[in-house]
């Protein structure tokens, strides 16, 4: 069973990587921002690895839309890793954030089948 | 409790001491004057069960002192060669004896010293123990009432009640500030008329003990009432009491709500654990009426806010869109969150232009709340203003950007938006997509086609140059429009209605737009087990007959 949420931060002032999974939402995604206002702000590069995210809202959108933005202010690119087929990279070509970030859609092997938009 | 107990075993140590001094000088004055024909023998055994006594009645201290004051007698009364009474050496007792004696005497004594001093040790665990379980238990109880109250003022006078069975005292009495005439109102009391009540309702800040306790935010505690001299203790003397504590309703920020003071007629001191005690009742009481303050100043607020943006928002959504213009078929329908009784930040519009032209908006902004109906509202009139001046939906749309991302809002104020101009004489629908969920061409002929993004979502970069796109409708093909309110519409966390549920749910017999309209609502919300988490914004276009009369 996927987990409901979780978010890692990881790395340095030079690469930092910040992992969402399950579904992530305005009630458990600042970590999320707190890790991205960080190191959009200081880090030489930034990934957020969404390859587990099942589910992202909004109020995730807005905390990527941010923090990319920032990076373009430091003529930087904030990275996003999603699955193929999920909701999160649905969302991200929808709103059209390939022009802020780059967005890097993976094949991703999930546990359980019983999840993903319907 | 404990502390009196201790008061009282301390006293008894001292009354034990003074006895045994009193009893063993007595018993040597006896023997020195009036029986000195007696074998000392007969002697020894009176101080053995005069020293047993002490040592089982007073205890440790007692008994040592009772040995020493013993040995000494003896020695010097009994024992010594300079001594008065015959020397030792002729008296019917060799050394052996009388050392045999007084060391079965010090084993006795010490014995019964450990015994009772084992079994006070004892007592006095147990005592201590039952007594903090009895405070815990109390303070437990009061918590989980004042935890669950909306309304501590009400349950004060029960819980004080509670308290004073415990402490032993016969009166409390609890004032609160009263903020706008700056004096202390009395809430409830225990213990006096209701004549007397009526004479100390109201007291100064300043004046009184609880008036001082209030200004100075520290407890007053006075003990032997009857001889102080304080002249703020003249209320407490003419009821009565013998102590008296007051405490501060002391609020988390240090505020100071009131007082809690309670006092005693038949004692005439508190112990630390008592203090304690009536402490920790009041700081529980002070934080249980502050939640309570904090939560109706968060709920009014909240109100405020929420009738603010419903009347925005009213203002927003346009109430009455005509079922038809220029031909055209037009459903809408909007549905607030329920999951939280915030406004949301889904939007539409739909309004004439010139020369036969149709401007259709639906949109979404990020966040709930006052600020999304205002980042609404600037959204709403800015697409309908430019839309006025150039009927181009790629304009309009890259107008209304560059408007909302110099206006940055925290967090970014994002939001999507479909845009489109229906031409009712050419029958196209031009339109620029900043981002908002595809909507769906429905043919006649029961094929379907996404209006896909034409551009990012609005109010996050400037500079962005969106496109516009065109697609030409047949009379009676049917545009659906939504926001993610019923995309994301969900079973759990992770089962999503999804546009899978939009299409499933499409191709079901030619239907009006109204049908379609409330028929996707119901079918998104049958999903979702019947409540939407999120607000909901659906409008469906249909061409009329008379479309295409211009190409």
């Amino acid at each position: 069973m996927v987990e409901s949420a979780w978010i890692d931060i990881n790395g340095d002032d030079k690469e930092a990587v910040i992992v969402g999974g399950g579904a992530l939402d305005l009630t458990n995604s600042t970590d999320l921002w707190k890790g991205l206002s960080r190191a959009s702000e200081s880090a030489e590069s930034v990934v957020v690895d969404l390859r587990q995210a099942v589910f992202i809202d909004t109020a995730v959108l807005e905390h990527l839309a941010k923090a990319g933005r920032t990076m373009i202010g430091r003529n930087k690119r904030l990275k996003v890793l999603t699955a193929l087929d999920q909701q999160p990279l649905y969302v991200l070509k929808t709103v059209g954030f390939s022009s802020l970030m780059d967005i890097v859609a993976e094949k991703v092997d999930f546990q359980d089948d019983n999840y993903g938009p319907g | 409790m404990i502390g009196r107990k201790a008061t009282t075993l301390k006293r008894a140590r001292w009354i034990g001491y003074a006895i045994t001094i009193l009893a063993e000088v007595g018993l040597t004055a006896m023997l020195r004057l009036f029986r000195p024909d007696l074998p000392l023998s007969a002697f020894l055994i009176p101080y053995v069960l005069l020293i047993m006594a002490i040592a089982y009645l007073y205890g440790e201290g007692p008994t040592a002192l009772a040995l020493v004051i013993g040995l000494y007698g003896f020695s010097r009364y009994f024992v010594s060669p300079y001594g008065n009474i015959k020397p030792l050496a002729d008296s019917s007792m060799g050394y052996a004896r009388i050392s045999v004696f007084l060391l079965g005497t010090s084993i006795v004594g010490f014995a019964a010293v450990m015994m009772r001093k084992s079994r006070q040790s004892v007592e006095l665990i147990a005592e201590e123990l039952n007594a903090s379980n009895q405070r815990l238990e109390l303070l437990s109880d009061i918590s989980g009432k004042l935890l669950l109250t909306d309304v501590p003022q009400q349950i004060i006078e029960s819980l004080c009640r509670r308290v004073i069975e415990y402490l032993d005292c016969q009166m409390f009495f609890n004032y609160l500030v009263d903020e706008e005439n700056q004096r202390l109102r009395l809430n409830v009391c225990a213990g006096i008329s209701e004549e007397t009540a009526k004479e100390i309702e109201q007291l100064e800040l300043g004046a009184s003990i609880c008036g001082c306790v209030v200004q100075d935010g520290k407890m007053i505690v006075i003990e032997n009432v009857t001889k102080t001299s304080d002249p703020r203790a003249a209320f407490i003397k003419s009821v009565g009491l013998k102590a008296y504590a007051c405490h501060p309703l002391l609020a988390p920020g240090g505020r100071v709500l009131g007082t809690l003071a309670f006092g005693s007629q038949s004692r005439s001191s508190f112990t630390s654990d008592d203090l304690s005690l009536m402490r920790t009742f009041a700081d529980q009481t002070a934080t249980a009426m502050e939640r309570v303050i904090l939560e109706k100043h968060r709920q009014e607020l909240y109100d405020r806010e929420h009738h603010i943006a419903q009347t925005l928002q009213r203002a927003l959504i346009p109430e009455n869109v005509p079922n038809e213009i220029l031909g055209c078929k037009i459903a809408v329908r909007y549905q607030p969150a329920l999951r939280e009784a915030e406004i949301g930040g889904d939007f539409y519009d739909i309004f004439e232009l010139e020369d036969g032209k149709i401007g259709i908006l639906i949109g979404d902004v990020a966040g709930k709340g006052l600020p999304a109906a205002v980042r609404v509202a600037a959204a709403r009139y800015a697409i309908r203003s430019y839309a006025y001046l150039d009927p181009s939906p790629a304009a309009v749309i890259t107008l209304t950007n560059e408007t909302l991302s110099l206006e940055q809002t925290q967090p970014s104020g994002m939001l999507t938006a479909f845009f489109a101009i229906m031409d009712t004489q050419s029958s196209t629908m031009t339109y620029a997509n900043a981002g908002h969920e595809p909507p769906i061409l429905y043919r006649n002929d029961g094929t379907t086609e996404e209006l896909q993004p034409t551009g990012m979502v609005l109010g996050v970069l400037n500079g962005q140059d969106y496109s516009e796109s065109s697609v030409t409708l047949e009379p009676g093909e049917k545009v659906l429009m939504m926001t993610d309110g019923i995309t994301e519409a969900r079973q759990d966390r992770f089962r999503l209605f999804g546009k899978a549920g939009v299409f499933a749910y499409l191709p079901n017999g030619d239907r009006s737009p109204e049908e379609v309209a409330s028929g996707l609502l119901k079918a998104a919300k049958d999903y979702a087990g019947g409540n939407l988490q999120d607000d909901v914004a659906i409008v469906v276009f249909e061409t009329g007959t008379e479309v295409g009369i211009g190409r």
